[in-house]
Parts: structure tokens; sequence; C-alpha cells
């Protein structure tokens, strides 16, 4: 094992609780041994006796007594093992609760990263199982220790043949741990392709069994394609395997025969000893032994292969966890009466792995208690405006200052607080209401809950439900679980971004791409409303729904081309009043100009 | 219940029926069984090996072999037999990997070509979670095939020994028998509790998936990070980790329990083959004396015996629990798909659709979602359904693409019931994009041209419709894109406005008489967004085309609209003529559009 495998088999070691664990492990390598011995021992013992002529008599109770020591040591073998896999599945699951926590987490900017995403799946798959990745590591290093305590006992009992012949067997041991090594080195090369082809296969599969896909899979007739897709991946996986298997066997082979050497060595000297002595429990005890030791370095040098090949699994977990922690808080305690001055001054900004800069030299001022509208196609950079607001982001270069003061100083908890922000894509996490809106699972304030509720005007809609705001949410979890409708959900959302209650700027983008005209305007009083006292940042496509902000700005390309307010905008006839005038055309009475046009 | 569910639980498949359909799965993968088969024979033959080595060392001048001879041969027995057990064990675990793969691929496979009614089947959607669980969560199907392969080699050896052993004393296997066939019930009563308990598991392990994959969803990363959502969802995971543990806890007594009493049995047998052949080696009271070497060979064979009858005795108890396991499983595979794709006549170019007195309501549901609704559209006209939520615009949708069939009422295809017309030439007719429309993660050009109709040039010109042409162009594999960008390296993630035009694309590029879109264009910017409707006439080239949108400026690119108001028709006209009328729809557009013309 090379260093960087060591160090991660010791870090593996490290996370488990040693205090529980080297009891079982210590009474499993002593049952293990126990239990060697007396079989070894014992036979030997009842041939002798038996070949000396002792009467039955003086024996049955030997008999017995062997069978219940033997009992005895076997349940206590039975017991280590199981009394301490359910640690090690603990620790396993515990890792996977900190993966889970680091991924959402840390910076944001390894997301947009696509092959991190590749990365952090393969670190889940090392802790996806009993027998494989971390767990696996547990148990085989668990059965190793016993085996090797037993492997040495046996070598020492060998050594009465020979002295010389313990040398022997370790000697194929180790060769055989390298062979083994080689081979995992060989995998490591297809492994990558064979998780890729993996990972293909079971995005068909899930994807043609997903009723979700069943309208378009029949009107557009895809059942054949995704099967020629599925067939034509799974080729590929038994081409890998099979390629595989046929280095594989080589080594597998190689391997075992390196044992004839001292396995016949041994059975020569048993035959020869037996010739001049001819004693029967000689050649029994000498035999057993031997069969045990082959049989306990194949395991050994399978643990041994087993471990070093899943560390490499395990290592990759390891890079993900160490991977950026959270930023050092700056920490500077803020905090806000009223709503605040934004200003970016001479921002630039590209995502980490793009050429591109998105913003450069981007300057915009907003005044306390401002409503902004943000408009602009799809990729003018909206979006990434209010990830760099919201701290999710920081600046390459240039300044965002909020009441004057550079945000990149403020505590990460205290920027949180003052900025809510609804997203496009919502989704309540599965739990009750108060969890969804408090964003906890401890404590949560019901009185604050119900309050943002009641401003964010879903209450009634709650309180109707069964159990109020203790109803869960969706059907994951419970088949009569509350399901919101696409407007109901984004009260939840708005809910929960008031619930912080110390926020001073709100953001809102795209909330009524899924409502009727009717719901739509309720929507726009209702935030209108909400807007008041705080800073605002409204996104929308709908140039109608600019029309209760203060100002609008309009950004194409990553800069801000057009400011002002929506009449001054249209005055101005630029590409704003070209969008608006677009929209306004299809409200106008020239019906029918597509069937004119025919 | 749906009727089709019931009939399906109803009828517990026949036993006969069962292995019919996994010997059509065994058959995907016959190497897996030999292998399986092939191993627990090695195994059985190198136990019984294992044992004549003692004698045969201790008696070898009885044999006409060389000590040399002898040797060489016992070594190269065993090393091959060993190799050949590792070969094999290799050869497994690939095959096993493999055959599970192609298990999932039957059951995608099958779901593609159920009748679509049974998707939105609540029942059916049960049967095949539980079915998936047999396949995914615990591989059952593998462990049937175990449980077989394992059982039959036994059996094989079983005989053999048995020959050996019965020829030593017969009263020694009938005991031998009678103690492990409690062993057998002990362990049948285990593995059916582990499988009780793995069944009261899915919950758990089912919300453990689901806040792993929330934890991983790119699309939450964003609010995930402003509002601490780790707190709730690492939360929760580790509240699951708990019950786990407690619940791997009681499993782990369990089966400590039921290993220990197997253990006492086991060494039971060891006793008495000792007490016995110590007996026999002793005197000649029970029969023929043996000697020392015979003295090993049956202690050890008896063992053997006892080792080898277990196996087969709980494979065989096993495979019928198991058996039971995959029963959702088998339902959901012969789960028929046929449905209601009646009918056998040419479906001709389309001149007119009508509703006449159509009645509907969803499967499991007592709310009319369509109400005796009526209504005509003529050849190239371009319909915009309009409504309320709830209203019945995409029910109506529905049954136009048959994915269901009307309670009452019909729908008429140039006055042809739909229903008559063959059905696989029917979907071919229509052109979609739904509301929630879904690409599939192959290529674009897989995506757009699904049947391979269609020349690259016309899949291009489809592109440039939707004004999509130069971005495909500017990418690097261009056609060639794989639409999932985690995929493999030719993958490309659109944005949410690109990958509604693909599907807009894809639904002009089939070669349709009908053109349904719902809320087509809810993720495209204004000026996008515009340029569709006003070159609409010039893109549907004439085909007749039902639009369903909230954006109420679609409606006036329109011929006619259809009003619907909770599931009744309450207009069909001309946006002109609508405005004159009082109806909801008046209220709906002028609510939208007074942001705009009020200057």
């Amino acid at each position: 094992m090379n260093n960087q495998v060591f160090r991660d088999y010791k870090r593996s070691l490290a996370l488990l609780p040693m205090v529980k664990v080297m009891p079982w492990l210590v009474s499993n390598a002593i049952s293990v041994v126990g239990l060697t011995f007396i079989h070894v021992f014992g036979m030997r013992f009842f041939v002798y006796e038996l070949v000396q002529k002792r009467t039955f008599r003086e024996l049955w109770w030997l008999f017995l007594a062997y069978a219940v020591v033997a009992v005895v040591l076997y349940l206590a073998k039975t017991w280590s093992r199981l009394k301490v896999y359910p640690i090690f599945t603990n620790v396993r699951t515990e890792q996977m609760a900190k993966i889970a926590n680091h991924t959402l987490t840390m910076d944001l900017k390894y997301y947009e990263d696509q092959s991190f995403l590749t990365q952090a799946f393969s670190a889940l798959s090392c802790l996806s199982s009993n027998d494989t990745g971390l767990e696996g590591i547990y148990r085989k290093s668990f059965l190793l220790a016993g085996a090797g305590l037993n492997l040495i006992v046996l070598l020492v009992i060998l050594s009465q043949l020979r002295w010389w012949l313990p040398g022997i067997f370790l000697t194929v041991l180790f060769v055989q741990y390298l062979l083994a090594n080689k081979q995992s080195a060989f995998e490591d090369v297809i492994r990558e392709e064979l998780q890729g082809e993996n990972r293909k296969l079971n995005r068909y599969t899930d994807v043609a069994a997903n009723f979700a896909y069943g309208k378009d899979i029949r009107i557009f007739s895809y059942a054949k394609q995704m099967g020629a897709a599925m067939a034509d991946t799974l080729g590929r996986i038994i081409k890998i395997f099979n390629m595989r298997f046929r280095h594989e066997n080589a080594y597998l082979w190689l391997s075992v025969f390196l044992m004839a050497v001292p396995a016949s060595l041994c059975l020569y000297y048993i035959f020869v000893s037996y010739q001049q002595s001819l004693n029967p429990d000689y050649v029994i005890f000498y035999i057993s032994a031997l069969g045990l030791v082959t049989r306990q370095i194949s395991l050994i040098t399978s643990y041994l292969s087993f471990i070093s090949r899943e560390l490499r699994n395990v290592a990759a977990h390891y890079v993900f966890l160490d991977l950026n922690l959270v930023e050092e808080d700056a920490g500077r305690r803020v905090h806000f009466d009223s709503a605040p001055v934004i200003e970016f001054k001479n921002v630039s900004f590209k995502y980490p792995n793009a050429e591109k800069n998105i913003f450069t030299n981007l300057c915009l001022k907003i005044e306390a208690g401002e409503k902004i509208a943000l408009v602009g196609i799809n990729g003018a950079g909206k979006t990434t405006l209010i990830k760099l607001l919201s701290g999710l982001y920081r600046p390459d270069y240039g300044k965002i200052l909020i009441d004057g003061i550079d945000y990149t100083s403020f505590s990460v908890e205290d920027l949180r607080d003052l900025i809510a922000v609804v997203f496009q894509e919502i989704e309540a996490v599965s739990g009750t209401v108060a969890e969804n809106v408090a964003a906890s699972l401890e404590a949560i304030d019901r009185e604050r809950v119900i309050w943002a509720l009641c401003k964010a005007g879903l209450l009634e809609r709650i309180q109707d439900a069964k159990s109020g705001i203790d109803s869960i949410v969706l059907k994951v979890e419970d088949s009569e679980g509350l399901i919101l409708s696409g407007g109901e959900l984004q009260k939840l959302m708005v809910a929960r971004a008031l619930y912080k209650n110390k926020s001073k700027i709100l953001i809102l983008d795209e909330p009524t791409a899924s409502l009727d005209a009717m719901a739509e305007e309720k929507l726009y009083l209702e935030f209108s409303e909400l807007m008041n006292g705080m800073t605002s940042i409204f996104i929308s496509h709908r140039l109608a729904s600019v029309r209760f902000c203060d100002r609008i700005v309009l950004m194409d390309g990553g800069e801000i081309k057009e400011t002002g307010t929506h009449a001054e905008l249209l005055v101005a006839g630029g590409l704003y009043s070209e969008m608006f005038e677009a929209q306004t055309r299809a409200y106008q009475e020239k019906a029918q100009g597509s069937k004119e046009k025919n | 219940m749906s009727k089709k569910a019931n009939a399906v639980l109803k009828q517990t498949p026949t036993k006969q029926s069962m292995f019919k359909t996994l010997f059509k799965l065994f058959t995907l993968r016959p190497q897996l069984l030999i292998v399986l088969f092939l191993s627990a024979l090695t195994a059985s033959v190198t136990g019984i090996f294992t044992t004549t080595i003692p004698m045969l060392v201790i008696n070898f001048r009885d044999y006409p072999f060389s000590v040399i001879e002898m040797l060489a041969g016992l070594v190269l027995i065993r090393l091959v037999l060993e190799g050949i057990s590792l070969s094999l064990s290799r050869l497994i675990d690939s095959n096993i990997q493999i055959f599970s793969q192609q298990v999932k691929i039957e059951f995608a496979k099958k779901t593609m070509n159920l009748p679509y009614e049974d998707l939105e089947d609540p029942d059916i959607l049960n049967i095949k979670e539980q079915a998936s669980y047999a396949v995914i969560y615990y591989p059952a199907v593998v462990q049937f095939m175990n449980n077989l392969s394992v059982a039959i080699s036994a059996l094989m050896s079983l005989f053999a020994i048995a020959g050996v052993l019965f020829s030593f004393s017969w009263k020694l296997v009938t005991l031998i028998v009678f103690i492990s066939s409690w062993g057998v019930y002990i362990s049948s009563v285990q593995y059916k509790k582990l499988n009780e308990s793995l069944k009261q598991n899915t919950q758990v392990n089912r919300m453990y998936g689901y806040f792993i994959a929330k934890a991983f969803n790119p699309e939450l990363q964003k609010e995930a990070r402003l509002y601490r959502l780790n707190r709730l969802i690492v939360g929760r995971l580790r509240d699951i980790n708990h019950k786990l543990a407690a619940w791997m806890q009681e499993l782990s007594i369990q089966e400590g329990r039921a290993e220990s009493a197997l253990s006492i049995l086991s060494y039971v047998v060891t006793f008495i083959a000792l007490t016995y052949s110590g007996l026999r080696f002793s005197t000649n009271q029970f029969g023929p004396q043996i000697d020392i070497g015979a003295f090993t060979f049956y202690v050890g064979l008896s063992r053997q015996f006892s080792h080898v009858l277990l196996d087969a005795t709980t494979n065989i108890v096993n495979a019928k629990n198991n058996l039971n396991i995959l029963e959702p499983f088998v339902d959901y595979m012969q789960l028929d798909e046929s449905g209601k794709r009646s009918g056998h006549r040419a479906v001709p170019a389309l001149e007119s659709l009508e509703f006449k007195n159509v009645s509907f309501s969803y499967p499991k549901s007592d709310k009319l979602i369509l109400n005796n609704v009526s209504f005509q559209i003529k050849q190239g006209e371009h319909i915009s359904i309009v409504g309320a939520n709830g209203a019945g615009k995409t029910t109506i949708v529905k049954l136009i693409c048959r994915l269901f069939e009307p309670d009452s009422g019909q729908i008429l295809w140039n006055g042809i019931p739909i229903t008559d017309l063959n059905y696989t030439e029917y979907v071919k007719a229509l052109s979609t994009v739904f509301q929630d429309y879904k690409l599939m993660p192959i290529s674009l050009r897989g995506n757009l041209d699904p049947t391979n109709r269609y020349s690259d040039h016309e899949i291009e010109d489809a592109l440039a419709k939707v004004e999509l042409l130069e971005t495909i162009r500017a990418t690097e594999h261009g056609l060639d894109s794989t639409l999932d960008s985690s995929l493999d390296e030719k993958g490309v993630a659109f944005s949410g406005g690109q990958n509604q035009k693909i599907a807009i694309a894809r639904a002009l590029l089939k070669d349709a008489e009908l053109l349904i879109l719902d809320e087509p264009t809810a993720a495209l910017d204004p000026l996008a967004e515009t340029k569709i409707y006003e070159n609409f006439a010039s893109i549907t080239e004439g085909k007749m085309a039902i639009i369903i949108s909230h954006r109420m400026s679609s409606s006036v690119f329109c011929d006619k609209i259809l009003v619907l108001e909770e599931g009744r028709v309450v207009a069909l006209a001309p946006h002109t003529d609508l405005l004159a009328q009082d109806t909801i729809y008046k209220e709906l557009f002028e609510t939208q559009a007074k942001y705009y013309l009020n200057k």
C-alpha cells in the first residue's frame, strides 16, 4: 500500500469508537484461534486415544466436552461479529450525513462544475452498502485480525514439521498479495469506464420506468430508441466484465498454483514421517493444520486486496470532505433597522470554470426602500446578479455596498438574515409546514410561523388542514400529506422568507409563471404590499407585472442597458420599449392575424 | 380500487405462471444459473474431497500409487478445485451485476409498453413500487436463482454422500436427518422474520433515499445555503440513522439466536458422529469394525452430510419465501399491455375533430372534470383553450391523445369515433408539447427524431423555426449533443427556455395532423414568446392546432377560443366576438391586458 492509501486507512480506523470495537475484536480473534486449536488438537487426541485402545466408555465424555467447548467458542465468534457489525454501520451512516451536510453548505461555486457532481456521487458510492466501501473495509479488517492470529498459530504448529516451512508460506502470502494488487491497479483503469456506463444505464432505466415520462414516450415513440440505448450500454458493460475476467483469471490461477510449493512440501514431510513412525494421529494433526493454513492465506490475501481496493473508493470521499470548508466567517455583526441602500460598485464576475465574465464593471444603485423590477431576456445575468447580492457568490472585482459598507465584511449569518430570496424553482422538503417555514427541526417559534403564513396569505389554507401548521406536506412520508398547488407552494416559500423577520431586502424571482391571469394579479397586489418597508428586487418576464415597481432596470448580456420608470423607458424607445410593444401587440385587437397570413 | 388493479391482484398468480415469467427472466442470462450451480457443486465436491485426504494418507499402502503420485495427485486436485471455486465466484459476481441490470431493463421496457391509463392509476403505481422493491432494494430474483441452484447441486451431492453413509450405517443417517430437520425449521423461521422486517423497513429506506436525493439536488442548492436547509435535511437523515440503528440491533439479536441454535445442532451431529464412529472403531457390536482412517473419514463425512442437507432444505424453503416476495414483481410483469387500444381503421387526413357530449372524471375520483362538453374544430384552425386552473383544459388534451377514454360521449375524427382508429397510427398523427414535457437523456437528434425519419436538413429547419439553430450550431457536438450534461462527454446543459424550444421543435418536426401545445412558452422571455406566436401560422404550416396558455395574448393569434368554466363549454368563438360578450374570458383577458393597454 502506498502512503496515501495507508493514511486513508488510518483515517478510516480513527472514525471507529475503538473502545467499543476492541472487546469484540479480541473475543473474535480468541474464539477463532480457540476453534482452530480444539479442532486440530481435538481430532489428534481422539485418534491417538482410540488407537491406544482406550475403551469407548472412557472416551465418550471427551467427545462431549469437545462438542460443548466448540459450541461455546462458535457462539462467542458469532456474537462478536453480530455485536460489532452494527457499530460499523453507524459509522458509515454518520459519514453519509456528513457528506450530505458538506454538500449543502460548501461554496456554491463548486456546483457550477459538472465534474464536481460526478465526484460527489462517487463519494457516495463507498458509503452505500454494508459489505463494500467503508463498512466493507471495517468488516474485512475485523475478520483480518482473527485470520491473522489464526495464521500465526497454525504456522507455529507447522514449524514443528520443518522450521523453515512458515517462511515459505509467508512468502507465498506476500507474492499473492502483490499479484492481487497488480490486478487492482488494472481494475482502477476500467473502473471509471464501468461506473460511467452503469450510470448511463441507470439513467436510461430510471427514465424509461418513470411514469412521469410516460406521455412523451408514447406520443413520440421513444420506446425503441430507449430500448436500443439500454441494450447498447449493457453490451458495453458485458464487454468490460469479460475483459476484466480474462485478466483476473490469469492472476488468479497463478496465485493458486504458487501455493502448490509449500503445500506439497508439507504433505511430503508428513508422508515421510508417517512412513517412519506410523502415527495416524500425527497425520490427522498436520493435514488439518495444512488445510487450515492454505485457507487462512487465501482469506487473508482476499481481505488485504479487498481493503486496498476499496480504500481507493473511500479516498474519493475524503477528498470531497476536505474540499473547501465553508469560508472563514469575516464576522462583523450588523443590524439594520430600516431598508438599506444597495450599491454595486464596478463589480466584475465570472463563474469559476467560465471563460467570459458575466459582469464587467457593473454599477447599480438602489435607493433605500426602492422597488426595482429587473427585466431582461434569458441569460442576461439577472439570476447571477441575485446570486451575488445574496452572498452565494462574491464579486471577483469591485464591491457590493449595503448602506455604504462592503458586504463581504458582514457575518454570514447576518447577511443571510438581511436578505430574503424566493427563487423560481420551489420545492418543499418533506416534513411539517412549521418545519418548512422555519427551515429547522427545532427551536421553532410557532407564533412567528403563524405570522409569516398570514403575511404570505397562506394561513387560512393551512389552518383548514388536518393538523394546521403541524400538517405534513407532500405525500412522501404520509400518504395523506398536504398537497399544495403551485401558487400555494410559492406562498409557503414567501412565508419562509418572511419568517426570518430581520430581512430588509426582498428578492422575488419569476413568481407567477404558472398562474392564471386573476391569480397572477392577486399575487402582484400581495407582493406589492409585502415589499413595503424593504428594498426589493422583482424579476419577471411579464412586463405588466413591473408596473407597481418604482423603477425598472433592464439587463442584456450582463450590462445594464436601460433604467428608469416605465413611462420614461417607453419614451426612450430602446430595448425595453421594444419588448413592451411586442407583448402589447399580442393583446391588441389585431386578432386573426394568423389567418390572414395564410 | 381500479378495476384493472383489482383483476390483477385478485388472481394470485399460479405457481405455474410465476415460474413461466421467472423462467423467461432466467433465460436472459443463463450463464448465471450455470455458474451458481457449478459453484455450489464445486463447494460440495471440495468438501467431500477434503474429508477423504486424511484417510488416503493413513491408508496409503492400500492404494496402488507411489508416494509421489499420491502427493502430486492430492495437491493438484485440491488446488484445481480451489482455482475453479475462485474463478467461479468472480464470474458469479459479474454475472449478478449484469443480470440485475437486465432485470431492470425488462422492468423499464414493461413500463414503456403499458397502456397509458395505467400510469395514472394509483393502484398500478402501488404495484409498481412493491415490484421495484423486489428488484432494486432487495435483489429477490437473484436470490431466488441462487436458492434454486444451491438446492439442486446440494441435492445431488446429498445423494452421493447419503449413499456412502448408508453403507456405513442407516441408523446414523436417519438420526442426522432428524436433527438437521430442526435446523431447517429454525432457519426458515428466521428467514421469514428477516423478510417481514425488511418489508416493514421499506418506508424508512424510502425516506432515507428521499433525503439523500434532496441533499444532492442541484436545484435546491441556492436555497439550501440561504435558508440553511442542511439543518432540516441532515437533521432528518440523522433521525433516520438512529431508527435504522435500532432496527439493526433487533435484527442482529434475531440472527444471533438463529445462528446459535443452528450451531448447537451442528455440534450435536458432530458429537453423534464422533461417538458412533468411535464405537465402530472400538468394537464390532454395532457393525463391522473400521480402521482409524475410516474413522476420520466417516466423522468428516457425517458433518458434511448434515451441512449439505441443511443447505438443500433451507434453500428450498428460502426459494419459496423469495417467490412470495417476487409476487408483486411478477404481477407487474404480467400486466396486460393491450389496454383499451381497440380500433383497426386507418387514420384519414384530419378534416374535423369533434367532442360530442363528452363527460369524464379521473379514475378513483368522483369529481366530474368535463361535463357534457361539445365542440367542433375544422382543418387548419388554431384553437386556444382558456379557463381558470382546474377548469378541464389539460383533460381535454389527454382525452384527445387517447391517454384516457371519456366516461360518456364520443370524440370524433372526421366523424369516426377515435376508439375505432388503430391506436399506433393514431398516436403517429398527434404531436404535443405538454406542460410537464420531458426530454430524453439521449442525443438531441434522437430526441427530435426518435423514429429516424428525417434528414439533418429537416431537423435543422425545425430548430430554425424556434430560433435555436444558431445556438445548436455553436455547441461542440451540435445535434449529437446528449441532453443530459452529466452523462457523457457530449453532454450539454441547456437552459429552461432552450429546452422548451427543443420540445416545440420536436412537436413541429413530427409530421402530425394535429398539434397540441399546453403552456408551450412558459419559460421563454417576451421577445422569444412573441416571435413564436406571431409566426405561429407559418411554423405550423396550416395544421390544426390546439393551444392552452395562461398568457391571454396567445389567444389573440388563434382563430377561435374555447372557453371552459368548471368543466363546461361556455363559448367557442373568435377573440373579438368574445370580448363583446360577458364571459369569464373577458374577465381573464382584461385582467392581464390592462397593464399593457392603459397608457
